[in-house]
């Protein structure tokens, strides 16, 4: 989307959410100017009574503690912080919010309303097929661990990682896209771009020259059929690495490069 | 751009709540350093009028998490407690002790569904967080199914991982998950410990179009999400977006405007990435909870000032010179944050920083501008 449809777009938001804001003042406004004022939309029946009525004390601050917003119903408003933002204590309207994106917040979570649940019991289908949950074999509070007594080692060990210098140049965008494409999908234009992919076997240990990169798979997701992915390709032996002896003494701590000029 | 977050009300629409920081696993990407407990954290009571609290401030999706959340004994009872104000309540496990019981009370407490983490394939998944973990994590999907519950996914992508989500949705898939959210590791917690595992930079050139593409095949056996600091702007971006909206693309970090994150010690922030006192920073805590309700800290004058009173003079880097930093404002603040603690360094792990740095203008959808290209020489 180029720019300036992003910034239409924000207008026209911006033009409509003002218009919902401008609309019940002028209103106000058409009826103050037709002749409306606030006493003459309150028309009491009895006026006498209520004078009598209001001129009592009591039921003055019977009247005040009616009032939701009332210093007499909340204590505390008198040292309520300034509000400044607009609508900062009112839930939006589902309308307004509807115009932006769902948020996705990083480690939230997100499972939109209508979400439901696969069968995935192996029996689904069947007309004899049991619906009871199977119940737990140990009680969840029993079963929590305490949470210092595991150290960190029970971790595999994460494999030799090509160190900065040795990664490969770096990749065109949309390399890893598929060059099949189902019918009832059409490319987006950022898969148009050819690509080569960079290969970092992750289990190699690194090596002076990388082994030629296998052309890259088409991803399942995007093949003409979304059956199971074929079993890949044998990956390429590694080359010979003639053994290194380390050298005797302790070399000092690399340190790492330092950040390049954007 | 702040005026539209203005407009369509600043209220805390969604809300991580960490119930711990205790956690029985010690990842090594984990962006809070989660491990021991901390020793000041809400007691039930004071979690269930935190509870309240939420909703009546308007938010409509609250997410319990960790360090694991299902450490802290009452998670179910703060789940429901919730669950009678929001209408959206989730909880995000490492599934390492989550049995068919938690399953239950989580569906009992009334609970809108489940996600797990699980960050690649089973190698190297094990490799970031526990050996067996990946296990543990298919086995208690199948509790959470078999509960009646809805299933989501949550995958960080780092360098080991992130070749491998084509084969991750397939197995996903297969597994019966149904909702699969994607996000990059950031070098904050215990990752910044492991910068080398991050996913570079220039890796965005590929990735943000791939997970885009997986993003918009809508297939109805998984829907995929990206999370708010996948992007921004470029080609891909309208498919990165969730949701049939009229601004589908990204409208700025909305901490402190529509997204809250509280602390299990009652700490408040505009959004539970931004690192905290564990990680020696306090700048981004707007208040506690056993000093001020929920409302006073929302409403504070001046609070969450790093975006409500955000101006383009704050931004650095490209981000300073980019066509889009009105409406940007330079990204995910926790993503900024990672890279320099000033904020003013910009966003190199944005699609369109990466592209027109690369010269990938093929990538955009118009000729960046001259003060853009100027910018890289």
């Amino acid at each position: 989307m180029k720019e300036r449809e992003v910034r239409q777009r924000i207008e026209s938001f911006l033009k409509r959410t003002a218009r919902e804001l401008v609309v019940p003042a002028s209103v106000g406004l058409g009826l103050a100017l037709s002749g409306c004022d606030h006493t003459g939309l309150k028309v009491a029946r009895d006026a006498a009574a209520d004078t009598a009525r209001s001129a009592s004390p009591d039921t003055i601050l019977a009247d005040a503690t009616l009032a939701k917003d009332s210093v007499a119903n909340n204590p505390d408003l008198a040292n309520q912080p300034d509000l400044r933002l607009p609508d900062a204590s009112m839930p939006a309207p589902d309308a307004r919010q509807a115009d932006l994106p769902a948020q996705i917040v990083p480690y939230g979570v997100f499972i939109p309303p209508d979400a439901t649940v696969p069968d995935t019991r192996a029996d689904a289908g069947r007309p004899d097929a049991g619906t009871d949950v199977e119940a737990g074999t140990a009680d969840a509070r029993d079963d929590v661990r305490t949470p210092d007594a595991r150290p960190d080692t029970r971790q595999a060990d994460l494999p030799t990682i090509a160190p900065p210098y040795m990664v490969a140049p770096l990749p065109d965008a949309a390399q890893d896209m598929p060059t099949v494409m189902p019918p009832y999908m059409s490319p987006p234009p950022y898969m148009a771009a050819p690509f080569d992919p960079p290969q970092l076997p992750p289990d190699s240990p690194p090596a002076p020259s990388p082994p030629p990169a296998p052309p890259p798979p088409t991803p399942a997701y995007l093949g003409t059929s979304f059956g199971p992915t074929p079993p890949p390709p044998p990956p390429p032996s590694p080359p010979a690495l003639p053994t290194v002896t380390p050298p005797a003494t302790v070399l000092p701590t690399p340190v790492p490069p330092a950040k390049a000029p954007e | 751009m702040l005026e539209v977050l203005k407009r369509a009300g600043m209220v805390p629409r969604a809300c991580a709540w960490e119930l711990t920081l205790g956690c029985n696993l010690r990842c090594r990407h984990c962006g809070s350093a989660a491990g021991p407990r901390r020793a000041d954290e809400l007691t039930l009571e004071e979690c269930l009028r935190v509870a309240d609290e939420l909703g009546a401030l308007g938010c409509q999706r609250a997410t319990l998490t960790g360090g694991e959340p299902t450490l802290y004994p009452d998670w179910d009872v703060v789940g429901k407690r919730l669950a009678q104000h929001i209408p959206e309540v989730s909880l995000i496990s490492n599934g390492w002790v989550w049995t068919a019981r938690h399953a239950q009370q989580a569906k009992a407490a009334g609970l809108r569904g489940v996600a797990f983490s699980l960050d690649g394939l089973e190698k190297e998944h094990d490799c970031f967080r526990a050996e067996g973990s990946f296990r543990r994590v298919v086995d208690a999907v199948g509790h959470t199914l078999a509960a009646g519950l809805p299933v989501g996914i949550n995958t960080t992508i780092h360098r080991l991982n992130s070749r491998q989500l084509p084969q991750l949705r397939q197995f996903l898939i297969d597994l019966g998950v149904r909702h699969w959210q994607l996000q990059f590791a950031i070098a904050t917690g215990t990752m910044a410990e492991n910068r080398d595992l991050v996913a570079p930079p220039e890796e965005r050139l590929w990735l943000i179009p791939q997970i885009a593409e997986l993003c918009r095949a809508r297939d109805s056996r998984i829907a995929i999400y990206a999370s708010d600091h996948v992007g921004y702007f470029g080609m891909p971006e309208r498919d990165l977006r969730t949701g049939d909206t009229s601004m589908p693309f990204w409208l700025g970090c909305r901490a402190g405007c529509h997204v809250l994150g509280i602390e299990s010690n009652g700490n408040v922030k505009g959004c539970l990435s931004l690192p905290s006192q564990v990680q020696g920073e306090s700048r981004f805590v707007e208040g506690n909870l056993r000093q001020s309700s929920l409302r006073d800290i929302w409403n504070r004058k001046g609070g969450f000032a790093y975006n409500r009173e955000f101006r383009v003079e704050q931004l650095g880097g490209f981000c300073a010179v980019c066509r889009f930093r009105d409406i940007c404002r330079g990204g995910c603040t926790w993503t900024m944050y990672a890279e320099s603690p000033t904020l003013a360094t910009g966003n190199p792990h944005c699609f369109y920083h990466q592209a027109v740095k690369h010269g990938r203008h093929d990538l955009l959808d118009e000729e960046p501008t001259a003060e853009e290209k100027a910018y890289f020489g």
